[in-house]
């Protein structure tokens, strides 16, 4: 590749070009706190939480106070990425490494460090001492176009970094929605069991009295058997959400037992965001787009080098020679080039170079339609699920609330019976199962739509279809 | 209108069953007076001022359809049409009937009157209706299909035929019978005897007719289901069920005649508390004076007529019911189960927080029901109701009261009130001292 970190020198003295070069290269630099608020910012309409990658102890003090403020109230979904981002080591060490990164690229920007070799050679009587000094000459030529590329490859880093934070984000918010959907099935299967276990223990007593046999008896009580292998699943996929949502925000054990969550998922807006809402975003500064635009940049200008890299390699070394013989000495200086003809590699590396480009421009063309084509669909999942979530808050559940109530009326005229009566409950019951069901696709639908409008689509199903998952997971 | 050649036409499909012009006014005009009635009140009909006399029927919660004398033709005009009947004060079904209520008024004749009914049919659907147990032309008989054509909306046909024997008859539907009888559409005739004294055929001071009916309405709904074949869950008297019967208030030492028809689908043992009674009519006719012989229960068949008669001579407010205690009772679950003996209580608290206007009921006997004020489906009668002056008379369906009282006026028939018991003729509770009985010893 253009790396020129890795070829040899050899060379003797600095020459004053070399100053002039070492200047130079110090243009492209990265500073982390300014790329922190230049992502910041960037996602302002994505999300409000503060960035903080923590080094000092300020730093940390700061992140811990977001921490303990959050958590001293039920953790609402902006709280939650916010705790999530000051307080993650899974995310702190995302910024670093996306920090790491940054300066690599920024490292490429600058020249490869001369090469001083020192020769000490005995023939005989005479002693031959020689010392070069070797920079690649066309290192130095090529300094401003390195530069160029650089800065492509630094502003690529800092898109990855925020691709990845909106990732980050997306996570948190599902988790924190499943944490508490979970939590309400739980609680729902919980009200199953118990009016399976009364249906259970009235029927022993039924038994007892001489009124069921063992038939009706064991009927009943298989319902509570299957409501109470239901239970603890429930209850095991609420303790997995919540630890999931734990391992996103990064508590420790004292933070997690104090970990409070809304005990039902919010309403569903009123007003779904509108096409227009969802449009936004420009094209072309969706982060996907440009990323794969930012790739084919660092690429047409790493090729624009590699060129004439590829057509030949020349470096210069200063040499100054002494020759000791019997007490005498020679010695001299002059100028040493060394050119690599590129008899062998000239075609296959000039031919990398074009694949490359040309694998980088379609890509960005598949990223443009991708975008747009997952970005409708992942609307339509979100206009789906809010439809589904409004549907079953204005007309499911008030439904389910009349059969309860036209059941406890239909009990006291003796038209049911309690068994009845409870069955039908249950039934009723597993109805809201579904309601929660239909809540946290939306809620999941909601994260998955913010992310996809920013250009940084994740994957959800909604009634089973699997959307934006296309353009999910490029990686440049 | 139809011209003489559809009428004509109509005739030789129709057998006799006569068609004339569609219901508008004009045609209207042509046709008796149309009756009609509003509400569930018991009518009490006057003498008849035309055509031979006779003592009209008391049709509790139902009345006397008048008529019109026509050239010595008594002519009678029925609208089928679907009504909305109170079954019990609060509850109103949606059913088919005539002129305005379920059943439709009762039609009296005397023995030999030449009738002429004039049938119009306001329901959705065609109907018809047969004479049930009447000798009369073939054509006549109602059965569509069979004896004449439907009798389509808003057409209005017309029966002609002699009463030709004295007795208790019914009306209903011969067309989509099922449907239509499931939906309320029938009534009582009466043919009255021409002789004032008949040797079968008393006079009698107090005379009642009711058709025994059954529907089946879901609690909260209001129009019967009309596929039921053996589980319905409303047992009506004149389509009425307690506490929605008026009571039978006769004088004390008056002589009661009962006419009760049958046509729900299952037959009703109707008994007569106090008192005896001898059938003295059925279907058929009078019954043999040789043949009367001392009973406190009917049987009465499904499709069949009973006529009995007694002479209410015991004071008091006497129950009066069909035996089947099933048809004493309101709409009720029929697979509800018995909870006598199975304490509860302990897990109400489980209950209520799922439901959480759960109550305990039944662990001791459904009497509980009478006992707690509690919500129940929408236009519903409870399954055991009725207020008496000792408490809830726990019933409902095809259960009444003969209240015989001394000071009653004749031809009164208002409800005279609770029976003031004389003293010491009430049964009380024991409070004295148990001693022990001396018991015969085998030692």
């Amino acid at each position: 590749m253009i790396d020129g970190g890795e070829r040899q020198c050899r060379a003797v003295r600095l020459s004053v070009s070399l100053v002039a070069a070492f200047a130079l290269s110090g243009c492209v630099s990265v500073n982390i706190d300014k790329s922190l608020a230049s992502t910041t910012e960037s996602l302002a309409a994505f999300s409000s939480a503060e960035l903080i990658l923590k080094r000092t102890k300020e730093d940390k003090e700061h992140a811990n106070a977001i921490v303990e403020a959050a958590l001293n109230d039920t953790l609402d979904q902006s709280q939650a990425v916010q705790v999530a981002l000051a307080n993650s080591a899974n995310f702190q060490a995302l910024l670093a490494s996306s920090w790491a990164r940054s300066a690599q690229a920024a490292q490429s920007g600058r020249i490869a460090n001369p090469v001083l070799s020192l020769e000490d050679i005995t023939t005989g009587p005479e002693r031959e001492l020689t010392q070069v000094l070797t920079i690649g000459l066309l290192d130095i030529i090529r300094l401003p176009a390195r530069q160029k590329a650089a800065k492509s490859r630094v502003e690529f880093a800092q898109l990855q970094q925020s691709a990845d934070v909106v990732q980050h984000i997306t996570e948190v918010r599902q988790a924190w929605v499943r944490a508490i959907s979970m939590q309400q099935r739980f609680i729902v299967s919980q009200q199953l069991f118990e009016s399976a276990e009364a249906s259970a223990e009235l029927a022993l007593l039924m038994e007892e009295a001489g009124n069921f046999n063992r038939l009706d008896r064991a009927r009943q009580q298989s319902f509570y058997i299957d409501a109470a292998t239901q239970l603890s699943a429930a209850s095991h996929s609420a303790l997995a959400a919540r630890e999931a949502l734990i391992r996103v925000l990064g508590l420790n054990e004292e933070q997690s037992a104090r970990l409070s969550l809304p005990t039902e998922l919010p309403s569903v807006p009123d007003e779904p965001l509108s096409v227009e809402n969802v449009s936004l975003v420009p094209l072309n500064d969706r982060l996907d787009v440009q990323m794969a635009s930012a790739a084919l940049n660092a690429a047409s200008r790493a090729q624009g080098l590699g060129n004439v890299f590829s057509f030949t390699d020349i470096e210069i070394g200063v040499v100054s020679e002494q020759i000791r013989e019997d007490g005498d000495r020679e010695s001299g200086t002059g100028v040493e080039l060394e050119i690599v003809l590129p008899l062998f590699d000239f075609g296959p590396k000039r031919d990398a170079m074009n694949a490359i480009t040309l694998a980088l421009t379609n890509t960005l063309e598949a990223t443009y339609l991708d975008a747009a084509s997952t970005l409708r669909e992942s609307y339509s999942a979100y206009r789906t699920a809010h439809a589904t979530a409004v549907f079953f808050e204005e007309e499911i559940v008030p439904l389910q609330e009349i059969i309860v109530e036209e059941n406890t009326w239909q009990y006291n005229g003796m038209i049911i019976g309690v068994f009845e009566l409870l069955a039908d409950s249950r039934r009723q019951i597993a109805g809201l199962i579904s309601a929660v069901d239909a809540h946290e696709q939306f809620w999941l639908a909601d994260a998955a739509i913010q992310a996809s409008i920013i250009g940084r689509p994740t994957s959800i199903n909604v009634g089973g279809a699997a959307a934006g998952t296309a353009g999910g997971n490029e990686e440049h | 209108m139809s011209s003489r050649r559809d009428f004509l036409k109509n005739i030789s499909i129709a057998g006799g069953a006569v068609a004339t012009s569609s219901v508008s006014t004009f045609a209207m005009a042509a046709l008796p007076e149309l009756n009609m009635q509003e509400g569930p009140d018991t009518q009490i009909s006057p003498d008849p001022s035309e055509g031979r006399h006779y003592h009209p029927v008391v049709t509790p919660n139902g009345w006397t359809l008048p008529f019109r004398m026509n050239n010595n033709i008594k002519e009678f005009h029925l609208v089928a049409e679907p009504v909305v009947r109170e079954m019990a004060p609060g509850f109103e079904a949606n059913l088919w009937g005539y002129n305005g209520q379920s059943p439709g008024p009762t039609i009296e004749v005397v023995e030999g009157d030449q009738v002429r009914i004039y049938v119009t049919n306001k329901l959705p659907e065609h109907t018809s209706i047969h004479w049930h147990g009447q000798r009369l032309p073939n054509g006549m008989d109602g059965v569509t299909g069979l004896n004449q054509p439907g009798i389509p909306p808003g057409k209005t046909f017309v029966y002609e035929f002699v009463a030709r024997r004295p007795g208790t008859f019914m009306y209903h539907p011969h067309a989509d019978e099922m449907v239509q009888m499931a939906m309320g559409m029938m009534g009582s005739w009466v043919t009255h005897p021409k002789q004032h004294e008949h040797s079968l055929i008393d006079h009698v001071d107090r005379d009642f007719c009711v058709l025994l009916n059954a529907f089946d309405i879901n609690p909260g709904a209001r129009t019967p289901k009309i596929m039921t074949m053996v589980d319905f869950n409303l047992w009506g008297w004149n389509s009425r069920i307690f506490p929605g019967i008026d009571s039978f208030n006769v004088r004390k030492n008056d002589k009661v005649r009962m006419r009760f028809g049958n046509l729900t689908m299952t037959n009703h043992p109707i008994h007569l508390h106090g008192h005896e009674f001898v059938v003295t009519g059925t279907d058929g006719g009078p019954t043999l004076k040789t043949t009367r012989t001392p009973e406190v229960t009917v049987d009465v068949a499904i499709g069949q007529m009973r006529q009995f008669e007694f002479l209410a001579d015991e004071e008091g407010d006497w129950a009066f019911h069909c035996h089947k205690s099933h048809h004493t009772m309101n709409a009720m679950g029929h697979d509800v189960p018995t909870l006598i003996g199975v304490d509860h209580t302990g897990m109400t608290a489980k209950i209520r927080k799922l439901l959480p206007d759960y109550m305990v009921m039944g662990e001791r006997g459904m009497a509980d029901m009478t006992e707690m004020e509690m919500p129940l489906p929408d236009n519903t009668t409870p399954m055991m109701t009725g207020d008496g002056p000792f408490g809830s008379v726990e019933m409902g369906g095809m259960f009444s009261m003969v209240k015989v009282r001394k000071d009653q006026p004749a031809g009164d028939y208002s409800d005279p009130g609770w029976y003031e018991h004389p003293p010491g003729t009430v049964a009380f509770e024991y409070t004295g001292e148990l001693p022990d009985p001396t018991r015969f010893s085998a030692g």
